[in-house]
């Protein structure tokens, strides 16, 4: 059995086609509508597996024979506890670690490597402190060769989008640590990937600026209909967000529900009994019975 | 503010700001001054063998000491040279120092120019091989604590009593501090800030130029002032031990005969040439790391001290 | 150096391959070295062999040495000296540092007074008041002693006086929460904290003074490696030189190394 290695190889966007599709096509046009979507970004694991090699020597399989497809335009998210599996799904699809077996496709092509066509908004702060706010935005669009005009113009949109324009000049230590999610946010967005991957990506902020945030990804998935791969261990966060909700515990999915809650999802439709039941059900795959806050102590975990 | 009310100076505020910091520094200037002649004048009086006092006054130094300067001067430029029988002149003490210093500041700044560039490429070009790395990190440890200034005798022997020498010696130290600090700087880069570029589609090329280079902007910044700080002890050393030109040349001759002032006079002059490249440096380079996080709190500390450079690190 | 930080190829293979590539590094050092012999004339530059074989041969006794009358007859009785003076010399002043710097960062105003004081100190080169040491004390054993001394307190003060202020001020608060008197909280909280950054100015400061030790001997000292530098190279005796050298280096690799096994004796909670 091969063992996972963190993959060193080079991204593998050598066609340009992607940079003239994003120079050209890609216009606020491309904000308007699902519909307009057609371009098929299914994300489809087929019987991956994924084992680490610890120092001491031990192996360790973070991720075992997982099928899972996300379909175009869906949300997925991902829960699960800590240390279960979550972050080396991701990192799969990512192209960050290469499956020790099985293979991982977006579309009809097999993936090898990191790419621009799958966007990540990472669990660490991954904000260049030593580029100003809109340089750190048009990143990935200067790395695609974009010039400057079209650049500027998409990064002041998606500025616009996230409300950072009026810092689109400061340096990130200048911002707060909510601002600089945002700013990771639409320095994801702005490079127009087909998927987007996130790991937990508010988790160390506060309840208002996450609540914030998250209104800020519905948003921007609305506007694009990306598929989105969203990780997270909060269990109403994913029932805000998601169409879709797998649970992952000990390397295999243990749970894969759809989630057809009206929109928007405020108070109401958290509290209505579809609600309930799916979270019910989600906390006890956690380990957590329902109602029983109280009795934190008793949890065997 | 402009129309802040005007006070009157009490005596608390006076005394306020007799301790302010910036005041605190002047005073520690006036002390020491004020300590040494006290020390001269009362403490230690005794004539050393050369007929100078062991521990000269300040307004020894500044008159005798600097008139004695001119002594290194080998005449031309409207001053004659006392060692032809000239007399000794102000202009002539100046331009004596002067021509050493530019000699010495000459070879400074080529020594520490020259290993600083070999040293940036060679470490980035080693950083990108794992195998070159480790290949090389048992002898760059090695030559890392062979200490730099008994190395002085050797490149006297290579490279004779040159300019030459003294440069390349210079150069040496300073190569192998740039380059372990290079090195070590590139894996001290965040591996989340690589892994976005990747997932950004960033090339290897512009992983370098984009995001490796930039993050190592800080640390090279630091080597640069611990490389100016060793240079300076390094072309004291150079110096001292064979050139034909420098400070470290009118040093050694001034030991030789115990002239304890000009021993001195150019002691200080060392002292404040490589605290002003020093300080110089800090200021010119100090854009370079505006976006670096600990910017915001020096910016608001300035007032209040200086970032402290630890030497030969 | 890719996301490779986040993991370590710990199998037993990989690392035979990391030791194997070290060894290799070794042999490319000492390959370069014996080449560039080759190339150059014996006047100039001995192989790595010469050179050992010089320094074994010469370590108890070494004809040039004992003529010049030191009380040493050999490379071995010169190294006492060297080690003797840098040990003494940085012990001396990273005690005078360390208590010095952290009480001066105590209070914000002897802070304030200090720090730039010691900060210009410590970018000048303090090479060149050596002269004056050598005038005002004489080709004494203790000269470069203090040379090495002074060397050491500036910069473990510097060293001192950040360490203090980097250490979060809770650490203290919690302790005087818990009602430990100054003593108890200086001994407790403070000196440990304090530790670990310390020891990284001290591996420093011992660093540097090798050379400074050896460099002030070759200027005036009753003994010392950096006499028996001087005198090899007044005899262009350039095997000599380079047997010191690697003496030096390899002394100053073993008490590095030392004090990196008692650090992580000290240290283990870090
Ligand atoms: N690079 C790695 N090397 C070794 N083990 C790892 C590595 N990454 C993750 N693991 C192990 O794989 C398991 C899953 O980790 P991860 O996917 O990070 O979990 P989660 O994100 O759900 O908290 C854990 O047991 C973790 O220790
Ligand atoms: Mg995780």
């Amino acid at each position: 059995m091969k063992t996972a290695r963190i993959s060193s190889q080079k991204s593998e966007d050598s066609d340009s086609s992607q940079a003239a599709n994003i120079s050209a096509g890609r216009t606020t046009g491309a904000l308007q509508s699902l519909g307009d979507r057609a371009p098929n970004a299914d994300v489809r694991l087929d019987a991956v597996s994924v084992t680490f090699m610890r120092s001491n020597g031990d192996r360790v399989t973070a991720i075992e024979n997982v099928d899972l497809t996300v379909k175009t335009g869906e949300l997925l998210c991902v829960i699960g506890r800590s240390g279960e599996g979550k972050t080396t799904l991701l990192n799969v699809v990512a192209g960050l670690v290469e499956p020790s077996e099985g293979r991982v496709l977006v579309g009809e092509r097999e993936i090898h490597g990191t790419g621009a066509d799958r966007g990540v908004i990472f669990q660490g702060d991954a904000v260049y402190p030593w580029m100003r706010v809109a340089d750190n935005v048009g990143f990935g669009l200067r790395v695609k060769g974009v010039r400057r005009p079209e650049r500027e113009r998409v990064v002041d949109e998606y500025l616009e989008l996230v409300g950072l324009s009026h810092v689109a000049k400061s340096w990130p230590r200048e911002l707060s640590g909510g601002m600089r999610s945002r700013v990771a946010v639409a320095s994801v967005f702005a490079n127009d990937p087909e998927v987007l991957l996130a790991d937990e990506p508010f988790g160390a902020l506060d309840y208002v600026t996450r609540r914030r945030l998250q209104g800020v990804m519905l948003d921007l998935w609305q506007r694009t209909g990306k598929t989105i791969l969203f990780v997270t261990h909060d269990v109403e966060e994913a029932l805000l967000l998601a169409t879709r909700i797998i649970v992952v515990g000990g390397g295999h999915v243990l749970d894969d529900r759809p989630v057809n809650l009206a929109r928007p999802r405020d108070e109401e439709v958290l509290a209505s009994s579809e609600a309930v039941e799916t979270r019910r059900r989600l906390l006890s795959y956690l380990g957590l019975e329902p109602g029983a806050g109280s009795a934190v102590g008793q949890t065997n975990e | 503010m402009s129309n802040a009310p005007v006070r009157p100076l009490s005596p608390r505020r006076l005394a306020g700001s007799l301790i302010s910091p910036v005041a605190l520094r002047l005073e520690m200037v006036v002390l020491l001054a004020v300590t040494w002649e006290l020390v001269a004048h009362y403490a230690v009086t005794r004539i050393g063998t050369s007929g100078e006092p062991i521990f000269p006054s300040l307004e020894y130094l500044a008159k005798d000491s600097f008139l004695q300067m001119s002594n290194y001067w080998s005449g031309g430029w409207g001053a004659p040279s006392p060692g032809n029988g000239g007399t000794q002149t102000y202009l002539g003490a100046v331009l004596a120092l002067a021509s050493a210093s530019f000699a010495s500041f000459g070879r400074l700044f080529a020594g520490v120019g020259l290993g600083f560039v070999l040293g940036v490429v060679l470490g980035l070009a080693v950083s990108a091989s794992k195998a070159a790395r480790s290949v090389l990190s048992s002898p760059v440890h090695f030559l890392r604590m062979v200490p730099f200034l008994a190395l002085a005798p050797l490149f006297e022997v290579w490279f004779g009593k040159s300019d030459i020498g003294a440069i390349v010696f210079i150069g040496y130290g300073s190569l192998v501090v740039t380059f372990v600090g290079i090195v070590n700087a590139v894996g001290l880069v965040p591996a989340v800030q690589l892994a976005r570029a990747r997932t950004e589609g960033a090339t290897r090329r512009q992983i370098y130029r984009w995001v490796i280079l930039p993050s190592i902007v800080p640390a090279m910044r630091a080597t640069i002032l611990v490389i100016i700080g060793l240079g300076w002890t390094l072309d004291v050393a150079a110096e001292m031990l064979g050139a034909q030109s420098g400070l470290g040349v009118i040093m050694e001759y001034a030991l030789r005969f115990a002239y304890t002032g000009r021993v001195i006079l150019v002691s200080f002059v060392y002292l404040v040439y490589a605290a002003a490249s020093f300080y110089a440096v800090q200021w010119l380079t100090g854009w370079a790391i505006r976006w670096h996080p600990s910017q915001a709190k020096a910016r608001r500390r300035r007032r209040f001290s200086v970032k402290p450079a630890l030497a030969l690190k | 150096m890719q996301a490779a930080s986040t993991v370590r190829a710990g199998n037993s293979h990989s690392r035979v391959r990391g030791i194997l590539l070290r060894l290799a590094g070794v042999g490319v050092l000492l390959g370069f070295w014996q080449l560039m012999a080759v190339l150059l004339p014996p006047s100039r530059l001995v192989g790595p062999w010469n050179a050992v074989s010089d320094l074994v041969h010469h370590y108890n006794n070494d004809p040039l040495i004992s003529f010049f009358g030191f009380s040493a007859a050999g490379y071995g009785g010169l190294m006492y000296f060297t080690v003797r003076n840098v040990i003494v010399g940085v012990a001396v002043g990273g005690l005078c540092g360390v208590v010095g710097g952290v009480a001066l960062a105590r209070t914000e105003r002897t802070r304030a007074a200090t720090e730039p004081a010691l900060v210009t100190l410590g970018t000048v080169p303090i090479l060149a008041v050596m002269p004056l040491f050598v005038i005002w004390f004489g080709v004494a054993s203790y000269t470069s002693v203090i040379l090495v001394a002074l060397y050491t307190t500036i910069l473990l003060a510097q060293y001192a006086m950040r360490a203090a202020e980097n250490l979060p001020p809770i650490y203290e608060a919690r302790a005087k929460t818990c009602g430990a008197r100054m003593g108890t909280r200086v001994i407790r909280v403070l000196v440990p904290g304090v530790m670990p950054e310390i020891l990284g100015g001290l591996r420093v400061a011992l660093a540097f003074s090798w050379g400074l030790e050896v460099f002030a001997e070759t200027l005036g000292a009753p003994s010392g490696l950096g006499q028996g530098i001087q005198i090899l190279s007044n005899t262009d005796n350039v095997q000599g030189i380079l047997a010191i050298v690697l003496l030096i280096a390899a002394v100053a690799l073993l008490v590095d190394a030392l004090l990196m096994a008692a650090a992580r004796l000290l240290f283990r909670w870090r």
